[in-house]
């Protein structure tokens, strides 16, 4: 009882973070229909962007993930989970590292020249859709992964034996799959590029390439048009509505993971194996070199760094912890199927609405900038719940299940209960999750970019100054402090929830 | 005294009818096939299980609308009687108290029940540190410092070895003598219920009747279960 009581009114504060901002938005500026041209071009190309990033990157996903799930080799498991690090990479070292392989002077380009081609240039659609895809190639073919996986092995076997030839086969025993997958996996994808902002901000921009959330940006920053973000912040929250809407529709159904991945000798002719192994060279070598080039760019300017870039890399981790604490309270505090749907709020609702609400909101009683730390702090936090609530519940419930009953006949209270049988079975996915939180608020590119100034800045916001200031020395060695920073902080969690797990 | 009247309990379509049946102190045995409804009549009883109809009392006080912490009820799972993250000691010292710290007198109490069981010495190990056995005698100490005088069994002992699993039974059937409980016993072993079983409940075909003397009882198995027994 003590327990519900608890989940439901976390979860309503929770629910009021994301309801009162926008709330605020429409009492403070009205429901106002009325745009300009350059409004309707921000709305459209938002859609198109995102429609575009979707069907490309689930297009790319299909033969990558299938040759994935058919061949056997040494370290499958390993490529499969480095090809998640997107998740945690922050947004600016991977544009930094996209830049660097296929931006002006960018090997790609090298390459190009050496043939005698013109060169291409990254900036605008074509640069937004390739670091959207270069996020969510990784989602997509986690989502397929599990579906090929999830194809009985005895239907290939009966298929054979029927002796169907190739394109039978893969209508009767292939399609299907991709036909329940494919459409709920574009799905998630258009939904995260719906909201993308950092990407836009960098390789974007100009009338031809700005999303809405780069002209909330744009009115908020540049004229200081609190009104006219404001109204553009609600066409983005009717953006989210509609996310929301598909993600309820489209989640429920779809497991995500690497599943159990049966081979089959028949797949393995000389061919076969030579076209599969080509398709996963060629993804390894997408999602890969990017950090790889970071990583050799920066690295020998990482001693030098100005102390603008440590002062930044300090005021990230005040920010990170507090935030990564608050974080995982909120998550165990919400371990509850009620808490895990009102999270996706979070994956729908983007930072930069959420910070022109809140800064409407409390302007009439404290001057906004004041607080940036705070707001940082309390975005980050509960951005970061719906993934760390993931990886909490299961064991939540699991522990409940499992124990529930025998601490029932035991008398145990609730208090008793958390204390002694869920908790310590707890640290593990709790060590992660707090490490992941740091990670995610660390990379961070959202609403600090709105509120935040040199005396306040961030890592990334930082390494966006540099950049802007063609400092690019500087700006590779911050990108690779701040990889290893994220990367320590899930390293060093992870590892002292397994240390101290009790099992 | 524990008595059912009118007790239907089940899932779906299933609804096992309970002969009206009063149980005293001593060990009772529940055998039938699997799905017949042996787990759930110990469940409905224990209170993780809602009854179609009917009651059950304990010593003329209702047990059914009881919560299930406040049943005069302990009960011994097929698997995870113990968190296999704590001690042994704090295992059972949890029956008593969730603080960290306990009184000499609690202390004492927790001594004596793992002395009873034959764990003196052991207080300190986990669970996984323990043989099968010696994780059953635990959870054993456990319900023993519950003090209910209704002990549900739930095939606790189905992973042990057959010497092991005898010596378990034996101590429950001690216990049960020296403490005057009333223990019912699921169990697919028709040894097991003559070992230590002084009576003998049949589940079988959407019926739950008390069928006596065990020994009587297993010489003469009505035709329905001749299948099951082989």
């Amino acid at each position: 009882m003590a327990q519900r009581v608890v989940q439901i009114s976390t979860s309503i504060l929770y629910l009021l973070v994301f309801a009162m901002p926008i709330l605020g938005l429409a009492i403070y500026g009205g429901v106002d229909l009325h745009f300009t041209a350059s409004d309707i071009a921000a709305i459209k190309f938002t859609v198109l962007q995102a429609i575009l990033s979707a069907v490309l990157s689930v297009a790319a996903a299909i033969p990558t993930s299938r040759a994935l799930a058919r061949q056997n080799f040494k370290g499958r498991e390993v490529l499969i989970s480095v090809l998640s690090a997107p998740f945690i990479l922050p947004v600016i070292v991977a544009i930094s590292g996209v830049l660097l392989i296929f931006g002006r002077e960018g090997l790609f380009n090298q390459f190009l020249d050496s043939l005698g081609q013109d060169a291409v240039s990254i900036y605008g659609l074509s640069g937004i859709l390739l670091v959207h895809v270069f996020f969510n190639l990784p989602l997509a073919i986690r989502i397929l992964l599990f579906g090929w996986g999830a194809i009985p092995i005895e239907h290939h076997r009966v298929a054979r034996g029927l002796n169907l030839n190739a394109w039978a086969r893969f209508k009767i025993i292939e399609l299907p799959m991709l036909v329940s997958r494919v459409p709920a996996a574009m799905a998630i994808i258009f939904v995260i590029c719906l909201s993308s902002f950092a990407v836009a901000l960098l390789l974007g921009g100009g009338p031809r390439a700005t999303t809405v959330e780069l002209a909330i940006y744009q009115a908020f920053r540049f004229d200081f048009d609190i009104a006219k973000a404001g109204q553009l912040a609600l066409v983005q929250a009717g953006f989210a509505a509609v996310a929301i809407i598909i993600s309820l529709a489209v989640m429920k159904r779809l497991d995500v993971g690497i599943g159990y991945l049966p081979t089959e000798p028949m797949w393995h002719s000389r061919t076969m194996r030579l076209v599969d192994l080509g398709m996963i060279s060629i993804l390894s070598i997408f999602m890969l070199a990017p950090i790889l080039a970071v990583i050799y760019r920066g690295l020998p300017h990482l001693a030098e760094l100005p102390t603008s870039v440590w002062s930044a890399a300090a005021t990230s981790v005040f920010i990170a912890l507090p935030s990564s604490v608050l974080c995982i309270l909120i998550s165990v505090f919400m371990a509850h199927r009620l808490g895990e749907s009102i999270s996706i709020l979070a994956l729908s609702i983007s930072p930069l609405v959420l910070g022109v609400g809140l800064f409407v909101i409390i302007r009439p009683y404290i001057n906004p900038f004041d607080v940036t730390f705070w707001i940082v702090v309390l975005l980050n936090a509960v951005l970061a719940v719906p993934f760390t609530l993931r990886l909490i519940l299961p064991e939540i419930q699991k522990a409940q299940s499992d124990f529930g009953r025998l601490s029932r006949t035991m008398r145990m209270s609730v208090g008793g209960m958390w204390a002694w049988v869920i908790l310590p079975r707890l640290l593990r996915p709790l060590g992660f999750s707090f490490g992941l939180a740091l990670a995610l608020s660390l990379g961070d590119l959202g609403v600090i970019v709105l509120l935040g100034s040199p005396e306040n800045a961030t890592l990334p916001y930082q390494i966006m100054q540099l950049r802007t200031g063609y400092r690019l020395d500087s700006a590779a060695g911050a990108s690779v402090l701040l990889l290893m920073m994220c990367l320590f902080a899930i390293v060093i969690f992870d590892g002292l929830g397994r240390r101290y797990a009790k099992h | 005294m524990l008595s059912i009247k009118n007790l239907q309990f089940g899932h779906g379509s299933y609804i096992v009818v309970a002969e009206n049946t009063a149980f005293g102190g001593g060990v009772y045995g529940v055998i039938g096939p699997s799905g017949s409804g042996k787990s759930t009549f110990l469940n409905t009883l224990a209170g993780f299980h809602d009854c179609e109809s009917g009651s059950a009392t304990f010593e003329d006080r209702d047990l059914l609308t009881l919560r299930v912490e406040d049943r005069p009820i302990a009960m011994l799972f097929q698997s995870n009687n113990l968190f296999p993250h704590l001690t042994i000691f704090r295992n059972v010292a949890l029956v008593m108290t969730s603080r960290r710290w306990l009184t000499k007198a609690q202390q004492q109490q927790v001594g004596d029940a793992l002395d009873r069981v034959g764990l003196s010495g052991f207080e300190n190990r986990k669970p996984g540190e323990l043989s099968g056995g010696q994780q059953s005698r635990a959870a054993l100490a456990r319900v023993l410092l519950q003090k209910k005088p209704i002990l549900l069994l739930d095939e606790p002992f189905a992973a042990l070895g057959p010497a092991m699993r005898n010596e378990m039974l034996d101590l429950v059937k001690e216990i049960a003598q020296t403490d005057n409980q009333i223990v019912l016993l699921v169990t697919h072993s028709p040894d097991d219920a003559l070992r230590i079983c002084d009576q003998t409940i049949f589940v079988s075909n959407k019926r739950l009747w008390l069928a006596g003397d065990t020994k009587i009882a297993l010489q003469n198995v009505p035709s329905e279960m001749q299948d099951y027994f082989g």
